[in-house]
């Protein structure tokens, strides 16, 4: 049919020349070709426009929406590290605190240790220092005794006549006698 | 106790006991054999090869000769002299002494004392301890500066001490 109205278009087109739409039929024919072909194109290939358009629309609008996630996101995160930023000092505070309170824990355990210990050896000492007392104290005592003994025996054994020693014989002898 | 020292003994026995004087020679050989035995200097000039054998006999002689001493206890030393044994003499006097205590069933006492016992003190002695230990015992004594007064007797292991030296040792030990 299109090129019927082509062919009528090429024999009726010397009838008027105008320079602006040259012969009516011919125009008018065209008009009504460009109208059905216009037609056919929104009939055919509309759909598949519209849904390639809303298509892009709805990857752009998602396009829009990843971004704005995104721009929140990146709020928030801008906002727990300013956050962060603001808790560091307490937190350095807090550790320094902490840190002050341990050390004088430890200061004040050492310094008990400490006492404690010089207060035991001070102890173990004094007991060591009495042991050493007693012992010198005894060690003179049984030397002084060892002497006085040894000076005794030598005055008794150089003091003893025949007749003490008659005296200590029979006495030995009258003992063994008795305990028979 | 080796069988030389037994065998020194019962020879020793034999001629005590046909010599007769048992007692005496007892005596002699206990004093001289702890005599030797306490004085270091003596036991090693009577058994030094290098000193003569009639020298080291002459020594005993001396030693005997001046407290009048048997003739059996002076000869049975000079022996054991002579055959260079003096060490063992204390050994085979104290064998001796059992072996005759054995035959004649008496217990030997060895008596220190710090003087000299005169036989009555001896008899009253050996008296006493037999009636101690309920069977004849026989006295040797020997002279014991050391024990200082008193007397220390033993008889076996037992050991019946009164002497001034324990009592001194009893002092310093409660000390």
């Amino acid at each position: 049919m299109l090129n019927i109205l082509i062919l009528a278009s090429e024999e009726g087109g010397h009838a008027a020349n105008n320079w602006l739409y040259g012969d009516v039929k011919e125009t008018l024919v065209s008009a009504i070709a460009s109208i059905i072909l216009f037609a056919l194109l929104v009939w055919k290939a509309g759909p598949a426009i519209k849904k390639a358009m809303s298509d892009r629309t709805d990857r752009i609008a998602g396009e829009i929406d990843e971004a704005e996630r995104a721009r929140v996101e990146c709020e928030q995160a801008l906002d727990q590290v300013q956050a962060s930023i603001a808790n560091a000092e307490g937190e350095r505070h807090r550790i320094l605190s902490d840190a002050r309170a341990t050390a004088e824990q430890v200061k004040a355990s050492l310094i008990e240790r400490g006492q404690q210990e010089a207060a035991e050896l001070k102890a173990r000492a004094a007991a060591d220092i009495e042991v050493a007392k007693a012992q010198i104290t005894g060690d003179l005592q049984a030397e002084v005794a060892r002497l006085a003994l040894g000076a005794a025996e030598a005055v008794v054994g150089n003091s003893l006549d025949a007749g003490t020693q008659a005296e200590l014989i029979e006495n030995y002898i009258a003992q063994v006698g008795v305990n028979a | 106790m080796s069988d030389r020292h037994d065998y020194y003994a019962d020879a020793l026995l034999s001629i005590v006991t046909a010599e007769g004087s048992v007692n005496d020679i007892q005596d002699e050989l206990f004093r001289l054999s702890r005599a030797i035995d306490g004085n270091d200097e003596l036991r090693q000039a009577l058994s030094d090869p290098h000193i003569p054998v009639d020298r080291r006999m002459q020594v005993v002689t001396d030693l005997l000769e001046g407290k009048e001493a048997n003739p059996v206890t002076v000869g049975f030393v000079s022996m054991v002299v002579a055959t260079g044994r003096v060490k063992d003499l204390p050994t085979i006097v104290d064998r001796f002494l059992q072996l005759t205590a054995t035959r004649t069933n008496k217990a030997v006492a060895e008596v220190r004392a710090a003087v000299e016992l005169s036989d009555d003190q001896r008899q009253r002695l050996a008296a006493a301890l037999s009636a101690k230990v309920g069977r004849e015992v026989e006295v040797v004594a020997v002279v014991d500066p050391t024990v200082v007064g008193g007397v220390v007797a033993q008889i076996g292991d037992t050991v019946i001490d009164g002497s001034l030296r324990s009592r001194l040792a009893q002092l310093r030990e409660s000390f």
